[in-house]
Formats: C-alpha cells, sequence, structure tokens
C-alpha cells in the first residue's frame, strides 16, 4: 500500500470499472428474478408432491407423482377475468386464465381480475401482467389496482412481483405502477409491504413508496386529493342495486373512490339509509351509475377533494 | 471463494431473497462486461446474451457443485449463449486473448497502464475477485476512501477491514500474476 505498490498503481491508473445503465441492469434483473421465483416454487411443489407420494400408498403415490411432475400443458390459475372495458384481446368475463399467461391491455382497455384468493386485480391502460400463480403476478409494464376486500389481513395474500421490488398485500388496497424509473406503490387502505433486493419495506394507509432503478427507496405522503387511483373504480365489478339501500351504495361508491362520505346536514345520513333503490347500474361507467342513482333519490351530490358531499336539493 | 459461493447458491435455492440480490448485484455487471467486450461492444447483444445467461443458469442452479466459482461458472453459460449469438448472426465471433491460455498477453504493468486493453483486463480480473474484494480495492484505490470508511460501508471493524483489503490485494496479485504467467508462455511458444 505504498505509493510504489504496483497493485495501486494499476488500479489508479486504469480507473473504476464501467458500469452498465440501470434500466438495463433492472430489465435483466427482473427476467432472472422470474426465473428464479419459477424455479424456487417449482421445487418446493415438487417436495410436496413427495412428500404425499411417501406417504401415500406406491400406487396413489405414483399416479400423484405422475400428474403433478408432468412438464405439460399450461395449468390453470385459478385467477378468474371478472370485468373487460374495451378490447382487451381474447379476454371474456368468467374465464379462467393459465399460470405464465400474459394480459395486456391498450390504450382503451381496463380488466379486472379476481385471484384465487378472492383478492380484487385492476390492470389500467397500458399494462402488462403475467399470471405466475394463484395468488402471485408479474407486472411487466403499466399499473395494477389491488383490492383485498375484506379479507383479514395474514391470510393468503397477493404477490406483485417488478424488477424493481416486490410488493405483498396485508389486508389492503393499493396501486403498483411499474415506469422505467423504478417502482411506486400507493397505498390508500390498509398495508403492503415492499421487498427491495431483501429489505423490507412496510407501507400504511396515505403513504407512498418510491423504489428507483438504482434501489434507493422513498418514503411519502400521499398527496391530498390523489386521483392516481381513480381509474381503478372505473372497471370495479358494478353492485346490485335493487332493493339495497342508499346508504350501501353510498358507502360502495366512497370505498372505490377512495374518499370520505359526507352530509351537508345530518340528517341526510338518516335519509340516506331509509331509501331503498331499485333497477341495474350494470353496463354504466362508475360516474354514469353515480349520477343515475342520485338522480332518482331527489339528492344532490359532488365530489370535493377527499370527500362524496351529499346535499339537500 | 467456492463454499462462499455455494453457500450462497444453498441460500438461493432455498428461495432467499437477499441471495438472489447478492448473486445479482455481485455478478451481473461483470457479465455484462464479458458479453459486451464478445459482441463488438453492441450493448442491447450484451443485454440480451446476459440475460439468457442468467435465466439458464438458475435453472441450471442446483447442479453447480462449487467446483468452480461462481462468476467463472456463469461465465461458461455467457459463453454458450455468445457462441449461438454469433451463430445466428453468421459471423466469426471476436477473438480475446484472455480467452486462449495460450495466448492470454498482459504486458508489463508500468508500460500497460497506458493501453486500453490493459486496463480492460484490470477490469476483468477485478470482476473475478467477489465482488466484496473488488469493490473494496476500487474504494481503496480509485476513490481515495480510507480503511475507515470502507469498513463502515461493509459494516466491518476497521481491522477487519483491513484484513479483508490484505486478502483482496494478494487474490489480485495472484490472478493477476497467472495472467502474466500465461502471456510469457504465449511469447514463448
Amino acid at each position: 500500500m505504498t505509493e510504489h505498490d504496483p497493485i495501486e498503481a494499476l488500479l489508479r491508473a486504469t480507473g473504476r470499472r464501467p458500469g452498465v445503465a440501470t434500466e438495463r441492469a433492472a430489465r435483466v434483473r427482473h427476467a432472472a428474478h422470474a426465473a428464479w421465483r419459477d424455479g424456487v416454487r417449482r421445487t418446493r411443489t415438487r417436495r410436496a408432491v413427495w412428500a404425499v407420494s411417501l406417504a401415500a400408498s406406491v400406487v396413489v403415490a405414483l399416479g400423484v407423482a405422475m400428474l403433478f411432475l408432468r412438464p405439460a400443458a399450461p395449468l390453470p390459475s385459478g385467477v378468474r377475468v371478472l370485468r373487460v372495458t374495451g378490447n382487451a384481446g381474447p379476454l371474456v368475463a368468467g374465464g379462467e386464465l393459465m399460470r405464465g399467461q400474459r394480459v395486456a391491455t391498450g390504450p382503451g382497455d381496463r380488466v379486472a381480475l379476481r385471484a384465487a384468493s378472492g383478492h380484487a386485480v385492476r390492470l389500467d391502460r397500458m399494462t402488462v401482467l403475467r399470471v405466475v400463480s394463484g395468488t402471485a403476478f408479474s407486472l411487466e409494464r403499466g399499473a395494477v389496482y389491488v383490492d383485498s376486500g375484506d379479507r383479514a389481513a395474514g391470510g393468503p395474500g397477493i404477490r406483485i412481483e417488478t424488477p424493481y421490488g416486490i410488493v405483498e398485500d396485508r389486508g389492503t388496497r393499493f396501486l403498483v405502477e411499474l415506469a422505467t424509473t423504478g417502482l411506486t406503490v400507493r397505498v390508500r387502505e390498509g398495508a403492503a409491504s415492499v421487498d427491495v433486493r431483501g429489505d423490507r419495506i412496510v407501507a400504511s394507509t396515505g403513504e407512498v413508496v418510491t423504489v428507483a432503478a438504482s434501489g434507493e427507496v422513498v418514503r411519502a405522503a400521499m398527496p391530498p386529493g390523489d386521483r392516481s387511483m381513480d381509474w381503478a373504480a372505473d372497471v370495479a365489478s358494478p353492485i346490485e342495486i335493487e332493493g339495497v339501500t342508499l346508504g350501501a351504495f353510498l358507502d360502495w361508491v366512497v370505498r372505490e373512490r377512495g374518499v370520505a362520505l359526507r352530509f351537508d346536514d345530518p340528517s341526510l345520513a338518516e335519509k340516506a339509509r331509509g331509501i331503498v333503490l331499485r333497477g341495474s347500474i350494470d353496463g354504466m361507467t362508475f360516474d354514469e351509475a353515480i349520477d343515475s342513482v342520485m338522480a332518482t333519490t331527489g339528492l344532490r351530490h359532488r365530489f370535493e377533494q377527499d370527500a362524496l358531499v351529499v346535499s339537500s336539493p | 471463494m467456492g463454499a462462499a459461493d455455494l453457500e450462497l447458491v444453498r441460500r438461493m435455492l432455498a428461495g432467499d431473497e437477499r441471495a438472489f440480490a447478492e448473486m445479482f448485484d455481485g455478478t451481473f455487471p461483470g457479465l455484462f462486461r464479458f458479453a459486451l467486450a464478445r459482441v463488438g461492444r453492441d450493448e442491447d447483444a450484451a443485454e440480451e446474451i446476459v440475460q439468457a445467461t442468467l435465466v439458464a443458469a438458475i435453472r441450471k442452479l442446483p447442479t453447480y457443485r462449487g467446483e468452480a466459482a461462481l462468476f467463472t461458472w456463469l461465465c461458461t453459460f455467457c459463453r454458450h449463449e455468445i457462441s449461438a449469438y454469433w451463430a445466428r448472426a453468421q459471423r466469426a465471433p471476436v477473438e480475446l486473448p484472455e480467452d486462449d491460455p495460450l495466448f492470454a498477453a498482459v504486458v508489463d504493468a508500468e508500460v500497460a497502464v497506458q493501453r486500453e486493453e490493459t486496463a480492460r483486463l484490470v477490469h476483468v480480473m477485478l470482476d473475478r475477485l467477489p465482488p466484496r474484494y473488488a469493490a473494496a480495492l476500487e474504494w481503496k484505490y480509485v476513490d481515495g476512501l480510507t480503511v475507515q470508511e470502507i469498513a463502515e460501508r461493509l459494516a466491518l471493524s476497521v481491522k477487519a477491514a483491513e484484513s479483508m483489503l490484505t486478502r483482496a490485494r494478494d487474490a489480485f496479485r495472484e490472478g493477476f500474476a497467472i495472467l502474466t504467467r500465461a502471456r510469457a508462455a504465449g511469447e514463448r511458444s
């Protein structure tokens, strides 16, 4: 380590090794990571199958092993298409997706899926999502919104893999957006964890976690009036309103839109619970549904920054 | 190095995310440079080759026995992908000195530092070291960090960092000496 040290002289003269563009690294990392996760999953499946096989009779064991180890045709995933807006290729509401299948939306399409666990997974426009399993997806482009509904935290969760990190739900509603510059996770309600190169960050209601292509993580509060998740309501499955109270309908609206419900006059809350709706909102957009329903109630509504406000005429 | 790589692979096979990150961050830049030098500096081709390399190698991960360093093992997959690339392009591959042990040429360090090729070979040598060794050498000699600062980056005591730097220097010197001897043998023949 003296000034005559040849290693020191050599390294100083040649300089640092040239780096690789972060976007390139991210793309390769994503592909390698997906291959690795698939391998780990297959290994675990094989081990589980063998454990079952050993416990059963030879004949049954052979049958089970052959059934599960067959390197065969695409396997059903348990993920179903709930709703398609626009023209997202050959997808049909009610159809089941295969493991490994990619769902791609164009500039005018959105798609809602139901994972095997029951979670809603909604794809925004210009999104590509690969089905890894019934509860795991690989986001290759665009944005997905996850809604765990009424499922309690701790049950089987949803896993969204991206080149920059893996996002898992913990009983929540959140948005995962992928860009060439990195990953953004916005938690509307509940909590979601983000694994970045082995480090786990848990984001809670109202938080935004940004993971840059370099791996740098930034946490921030979601700005007031953030509308980045509004699109998810447009592809939500409409509720059956026949016989439902206006109060229940409004609860659905504010949940999907991620805002609070406010009444100009407290007595209107009681009134809303007493109004029973008739008909259907099938085929309507989210905004059309609200306008149509409210027009039948004799009440007015308006969206403010973070609230749906119901008022008298 | 072999035992550490074997342990890293064992953790990867068990599904450890940190192990995947360690493997990727430790080998990807070196593999990219390895491929880049062999595809005429075409970065898109290098990316495609390294991606195919890692996907293929990961599928074969259970067969890794630690007989060679993990990076060396990955390079064998990379060479295969590079050959396939040139076969598809129907062109002759780029020949590099270090690919032929009889022609592995490294000129005298004091003269060679002026030459781009030697700089590349120094980088090749660094890529062949364990990532922490290579990073520590660059921090120390290129960036001018103190041992104390290197220790902090690696979450080590100063004494442990000094010891690691010594091992890194020894490993670099030994590897470079092998290249130098190979060159001398090539010149004699």
